[in-house]
């Protein structure tokens, strides 16, 4: 009989052990980072079109390489060269295309493949426009991005911006201009001949709004007329160039930023004699106000759903960044930035989780980043002239800003860069095309 | 007495019943791990202690340093280069301080060769002083940029006794990250995964087990690969040897 109890009694006691084993700790390693995935790009099969097709194939693949390398914390891009047959033995996704003519039309037929996986992740085939290669190329490389990532890519997006590259030598002039993300194909977009500040560009990308340096004749008191300077707010269709004068307030009439489906503008008004920020919906031009205090609050930007917003505020003594709700006046505003001697130009990324924005350090304007709460603050950028005017990318992986440098006490450059968001420099995009200002990035 | 005769003649009975009692026992725990029954618990369902103090937001400037230099500073901070124990010749060398000391008081032509030997004393605590300034720095760096971790305002505060463990724990994080790799597609996926670690006194990991897995088979072993990869940790001191070889530490990929 005790042969069988005394096992029992043992096993119950062991069990008993075991359940008072504990003091176990958890502790985080936190976000990992990203892998390195390689691209390859295998030379396309060109049978069938003429030499110059062929050579302008060549330069469509140089782009979509080029389109990847921006990625630069996400994919290395294979520099060597594969035959359209090759063995790619060390790629992770190989992307191999070839001509195929469909009624004399040539088509470019492409498949991604996971080689890690071994599997087709995608086979498309577009026309190709030769006529049109950065379009093109543009658009193949975002499908293909999106095949491997699942999300798009910045590749289809413009950035708007203002250069004084028509200046004369005593008269500033600031028109607008419009780019590939990728700094390729400028084209100026506005002929004022006057000053153009805090542009902005619809989520269709159709058209812009912007502010213009006027000049307006007003009645005096004593008879006579006075000639005065007023920032007035236009929109312009980027198709028909047709231009519609959308605000013409007293006092200023900027900062103007699209809602999501492009229905509505978020402005600052001064002609309450104080700056405040506004809600005007573009069809019956009717405004709401968002912002209500004595001090100037100005530079409004909305996340993607609309439901928070950013601005610039002098309320606390000096220029801080605040968010509210902009469903309502003054709804649950919130101190965001408590550090800095003058902050400028907050910017959402698309979800509305960070705040990039420049602040003044050291008589220079340097760019950081803050998660939307106040948490987290870091530094962006640092010893590479004063930087100002970040905007995110349509996908928040990347940032744009304007970087000037002071060559002597009479000339200075600024131009514009992209880096990623965490401040790595990924690339030069204007260069020799005047003095560059507030670049902003389309969808 | 007939009766007890009866019973031990019987052994078939006996066995029935007994039988029926480790039955009946067998059934009571098995019912006591699906009902909570307090102290009388059959599994070891204590919840593992997550480290976490509180922190007062303590921001007093604009952060100095950029992402990209912390990321340096942290990535050469993990790497495994000074094995400050190793460092025995200071040793020798303050055995010639007492030397020359008494030294002192006996010739003066021997003050000229104290003077020299004092700069070689001199250069080994100037050693020390850099690891110092390193940390501090990275100090500095954590509370300017972050948050000063604060005097306890709502967290929890910690047990006196497992300081020691938990700043052990704390500097963990640190010599795994920079393994911590993810593909793309795995990123952005909301994913966690905890390992339980087994070490022993020189810090290598001898063991791991998935405390809680992700669900994804190949996040799990990439989180199980950062581990490999950052082996040996620390070496645990004696006061917390135990807890380091038993298995007390998890580390949460993320969190």
């Amino acid at each position: 009989m005790n042969k069988i109890f005394i096992p029992l009694f043992f096993l119950l006691l062991s069990l008993n052990v075991f359940s008072q084993e504990s003091g176990m700790t958890i502790v985080a390693v936190g976000e990992a980072e990203q892998e390195k995935e390689l691209v390859t790009f295998r030379n396309p099969d060109t049978k069938g079109i003429t030499d110059s097709q062929a050579k302008k194939l060549k330069e469509i693949i140089r782009i979509l390489r080029e389109d990847f390398e921006f990625y630069v914390h996400k994919f290395e891009v294979d520099k060597k060269e594969y035959s359209p047959s090759a063995k790619v033995s060390n790629g992770h996704f190989v992307i191999s295309s070839e001509v195929v003519s469909v009624e004399g039309t040539p088509w470019l037929k492409y498949i991604v493949r996971d080689e890690k996986k071994d599997k087709v992740l995608l086979e498309d085939r577009k026309i190709i426009l030769f006529n049109n290669e950065r379009n093109f190329a543009h658009e193949v490389a975002n499908s293909i991005y999106k095949a491997i990532t699942g999300k798009d890519s910045i590749f289809t997006s413009k950035i708007i911006f203002v250069s004084d590259r028509t200046s004369r030598s005593k008269e500033i002039r600031k028109e607008l201009y419009i780019m590939d993300f990728d700094g390729a194909r400028k084209q100026r977009i506005t002929f004022q001949n006057s000053i153009i500040i805090s542009p902005a560009i619809s989520p269709d990308k159709k058209t812009v709004v912007f502010t213009l340096v006027d000049t307006v004749y007003k009645k005096r008191s004593n008879g006579g007329v006075a000639k005065i300077k007023n920032l007035n707010l236009y929109s312009m269709d980027l198709k028909t160039k047709k231009l519609e004068k959308l605000s013409y307030k007293d006092g200023i009439n900027s900062g103007a930023i699209f809602n999501k489906d492009g229905s509505a503008i978020y402005l600052t008004l001064s002609n309450q004699k104080n700056a405040d920020i506004y809600k005007m919906d573009l069809k019956t031009k009717a405004l709401t106000k968002v912002t209500s205090h004595f001090a100037a609050d100005v530079d409004p930007h909305i996340n993607s759903d609309e439901s928070l917003m950013t601005f610039l505020s002098g309320r606390p003594g000096k220029a801080m960044i605040y968010t509210l709700d902009p469903k309502g006046v003054e709804k649950d505003v919130k101190r965001i930035s408590f550090v800095g001697d003058f902050n400028a130009a907050p910017r959402f990324n698309p979800e509305g989780s960070e705040i990039v924005f420049s602040s003044w350090v050291d008589n220079r304007f340097d760019i950081y980043r803050i998660d939307s709460n106040g948490t987290n603050l870091v530094r962006l950028t640092k010893n590479f002239g004063s930087n100002e005017e970040p905007w995110f990318s349509p996908d928040g992986e990347f940032i744009v800003f304007s970087s000037q440098r002071v060559i002597n006490s009479k000339k200075a450059v600024q131009d514009l860069y992209i880096m990623n968001r965490d401040g790595e420099i990924i690339k030069k995009i204007t260069e020799n095309y005047g003095k560059v200002f507030t670049p902003r990035w389309s969808n | 007495m007939y009766y007890f005769d009866e019973l031990e003649n019987d052994n078939s009975a006996v066995v029935k019943a007994l039988a029926f009692h480790i039955v009946l026992v067998g059934l009571i725990y098995l019912a006591s791990s699906y009902i909570e029954l307090g102290e009388f618990e059959f599994a070891p369902t204590e919840e593992p202690e997550v480290i976490s103090s509180a922190v007062r937001i303590d921001v007093v400037a604009m952060p100095k340093l950029t992402l990209q230099e912390l990321k340096q500073i942290n990535a050469s901070q993990t790497e495994p280069v000074e094995d400050i124990p190793k460092e025995e010749s200071p040793s020798n060398e303050t055995s010639k301080v007492e030397f020359k000391k008494e030294e002192k008081k006996i010739d003066v032509s021997n003050l000229l060769k104290d003077f020299s030997q004092k700069n070689v004393i001199k250069k080994i605590p100037k050693k020390k002083e850099r690891v110092i300034d390193k940390s501090a720095l990275r100090k500095i760096i954590l509370e300017g940029n972050k948050v000063g971790q604060g005097s306890s305002t709502t967290g929890e505060s910690l047990d006196q006794a497992n300081q020691a463990f938990v700043s052990y724990m704390q500097g963990l994080p640190d010599q795994v990250r920079p393994y911590w790799k993810l593909p793309s597609y795995l990123m952005d996926r909301s994913l966690r995964c905890r390992v339980r670690i087994f070490l022993d006194a020189n810090g290598n990991i001898i063991r791991t087990q998935i405390f809680e897995t992700s669900g994804v088979p190949e996040f799990d072993a990439k989180a199980l690969e950062a581990l490999k990869k950052s082996s040996p940790l620390p070496k645990p001191s004696k006061e917390y040897l135990t807890k380091a070889i038993g298995g007390a530490i998890i580390l949460g990929f993320p969190l």
